[in-house]
């Protein structure tokens, strides 16, 4: 597939967020300018994940489980707070864990030759029952002494108005641009994902590869958890639900192709930018928070589907 | 030990069997006896999840999945309940109406993955926001109820009929999983699914039409998830806006562990319902055990993980499978 149907596919992306963003601009006037600020913030959140999500994706798999691991380790990250382990030593841990729960996956995904669709179904469920059961349906706090230590401010705090998880998403987004499109690493990902055999006659070493772009999700799904929950001081026991859901369909409508081998992680950003733009649209207008989701779903299927009817584009899969 | 090794590998759903055993063993006597009391809502809520994961294990058979059988599942109570509020349609009809509404749905999931080709993963997952999107707008977050005069319907009467002690739609379950087992395994449609979804090139190079087939297989799945959706709502009078809500995560599970795989090809119906069985066993057996049901969410997935890593190990050496890479998402592609 040529490098214009790549840049297609995130155009209709950009040009679908202009024009929703200008749509809403007319529309709602100077409250969605003041809303902008906690948009920009849900976006970086969400985008965290999405740009690890997008990552598995292009190597050709699937991670089901980030919404679970991304309460999964936060929760453990406030739990560390709480047991007065310093800020950075539990972001470490947190980080590490994170690293763990990815290399798993990989493992069970490659060496067992399991579908990842299943393993990571498997693990969705056991992240998540494990918050139900410590959580116990009430949402922990970090406890006050701690909550404006520099460390938690840095990662969860606001200058000027601005999130600062806007510049840290920022410069995951930079990284990883950079090393899906510069690196060894990036190429090899591409590689597994658009023909697994060819990789590996190659010299490849796909199962590392599949496995560290596992570990790369968890890793940023746990950040974007810690992020929230030094944001919002609590986790609780929904928190995240349905979100790999919503992280795999922004990378979709960025222009990951779901068997792998095309996508950017730019493109997973502006999917991202364009599904919360829709959301705090349709949710300042009064709208139904409920037919976001109508209109989430028929984005989603619509979009993939014209993907095939556009002449030249039959690279819906 | 070799003897249960080839039995194990004969037929797929013997590994569900022997751990369905081993769980009710396990909680029969660790409640010295008292699980077996609980035996007849275990069955109850084996026959709500069971006829969804009939028509999971169906389409998985044909190489597809279905994440929408949630949603499907509250919209079709929904539709039901104004069917017979709108339309004043009796309460037979106003279910025919549901499952038709459903089986729609289906034919829809089917033609946007065929002709369009759109994963099913995708389309799935796109119904499932818009029908559950659809269920919360009507049921306004809350709930619908089915209207006074229809609650003493014979029909309602009889799903709330205890035969044996044991809730109706269980044997409507039976009913249905054996008229599928025959249809997979006797019938040319049966043969048609298997074939499409083990190898889909092969099968149309045969005068198989994969699409024809595929799209029939989503109209079954849906249909049941739609048929499960009505019986509840007829059972318990209402459906609420969360009804249904990861079903197709329960459904997709059973339907592994009862020996159907993601790549189709292979397929069993009974696997399925007896892990539906299964896991709504092990539901009942952790809540009476006194542990909260965050567990049960944990076991669902370790069983799962655990099935899928033992079945692999005794199904073939880890060399062989080396050779094979499987995309995370195959689906007989």
């Amino acid at each position: 597939m040529g490098r214009s149907q790549l840049v297609r596919n995130e155009m209709i992306a950009l040009v679908s967020l202009l024009a929703l963003f200008a749509v809403f601009s007319v529309m709602i006037g100077e409250t969605w300018f003041r809303n902008v600020p906690s948009l920009l913030r849900d976006i970086s959140w969400l985008g965290i994940v999405a740009i690890g999500q997008a990552v598995v994706i292009i190597s050709g798999e699937f991670d089901l489980s980030v919404g679970s691991v991304y309460a999964f380790v936060s929760m453990i990250f406030v739990l560390l707070l709480n047991a007065s382990v310093g800020p950075l030593p539990a972001l470490v841990l947190a980080m590490l864990l994170g690293a763990l729960i990815g290399y798993l996956n990989g493992v069970l995904t490659w060496r067992m030759q399991l579908p990842s669709l299943l393993v990571t179904l498997g693990f969705l469920f056991v992240y998540r029952g494990l918050v139900e059961y410590v959580t116990d349906g009430f949402p922990i706090t970090i406890s006050e002494s701690i909550q404006s230590n520099p460390t938690l401010v840095a990662l969860g705090g606001k200058t000027a108005g601005f999130h600062h998880s806007i510049a840290i998403a920022a410069a995951i987004l930079a990284a990883f641009c950079v090393i899906m499109a510069k690196t060894r690493f990036g190429s090899h990902i591409y590689a597994v994902g658009g023909a697994v055999d060819a990789a590996v006659a190659n010299g490849v070493p796909a199962g590392r590869i599949k496995t560290r772009a596992f570990a790369i999700c968890a890793v940023l799904a746990g950040l974007a958890g810690v992020i929230t929950a030094c944001n919002l001081n609590s986790v609780s026991t929904t928190t995240a639900t349905a979100m790999e859901f919503e992280a795999i369909a922004a990378a979709v409508i960025g222009g990951c192709l779901l068997l792998g081998g095309s996508g950017t992680a730019w493109g997973a950003m502006l999917g991202v930018a364009t599904l919360l733009t829709l959301k705090h649209g349709l949710i300042l207008q009064g709208v139904n928070i409920f037919a976001y989701q109508i209109v989430l779903g028929l984005i989603l299927v619509g979009l993939v589907a014209a993907r095939v009817l556009v002449p030249g584009g039959a690279t819906a899969r | 030990m070799t003897g249960l090794l080839a039995l194990l590998r004969g037929r797929p759903e013997s590994a569900v069997i022997i751990g369905t055993i081993a769980i009710v063993l396990f909680f029969t006597i660790g409640t010295d006896g008292a699980w077996l009391s609980t035996l007849p809502s275990v069955l109850r809520v084996t026959a709500q999840v069971g006829i969804i994961a009939v028509g999971q294990a169906m389409l998985m058979s044909s190489g597809e999945v279905d994440l929408s059988v949630g949603s499907v599942y509250a919209f079709a109570a929904v539709a039901a309940v104004w069917a017979m509020d709108l339309l004043g349609l009796g309460v037979l009809p106003a279910a025919a109406v549901a499952v038709a509404a459903a089986c729609l749905i289906g034919f829809a999931n089917g033609v946007l993955t065929t002709k369009f080709n759109v994963p099913s993963m995708i389309v799935t997952l796109g119904a499932m926001f818009v029908f559950r999107g659809c269920a919360y707008i009507a049921t306004k977050g809350f709930s619908l109820t089915v209207p006074r005069e229809f609650r003493g319907d014979p029909v309602v009467g009889l799903l709330k009929l205890k035969i044996f002690g044991i809730s109706s739609p269980f044997f409507l379950l039976l009913l249905i999983a054996a008229a599928f087992a025959f249809v997979l395994a006797k019938t040319r449609f049966g043969s048609h699914v298997l074939a499409v979804g083990g190898d889909s090139a092969a099968a149309l190079a045969n005068g198989i039409s994969p699409a024809a087939t595929k799209i029939k297989a989503f109209v079954i799945c849906s249909g049941l998830a739609g048929l499960s959706g009505t019986i509840v709502l007829l059972q318990q009078a209402s459906v609420y806006s969360t009804s249904g809500i990861r079903l197709e995560l329960e459904a997709i599970a059973a339907a592994v562990i009862g020996g159907c795989t993601l790549r189709g090809g292979s397929g069993s119906i009974w696997g399925p319902v007896i892990g539906v069985f299964a896991l709504s066993s092990l539901k009942g057996g952790l809540m009476m055990m006194g542990a909260p049901t965050s567990w049960y969410v944990a076991f669902v997935g370790a069983i799962l993980i655990g099935f899928l890593v033992v079945s692999k190990a005794l199904s073939s050496g880890i060399a062989e499978a080396q050779l094979a890479p499987t995309p995370g998402m195959s689906g007989g592609r």
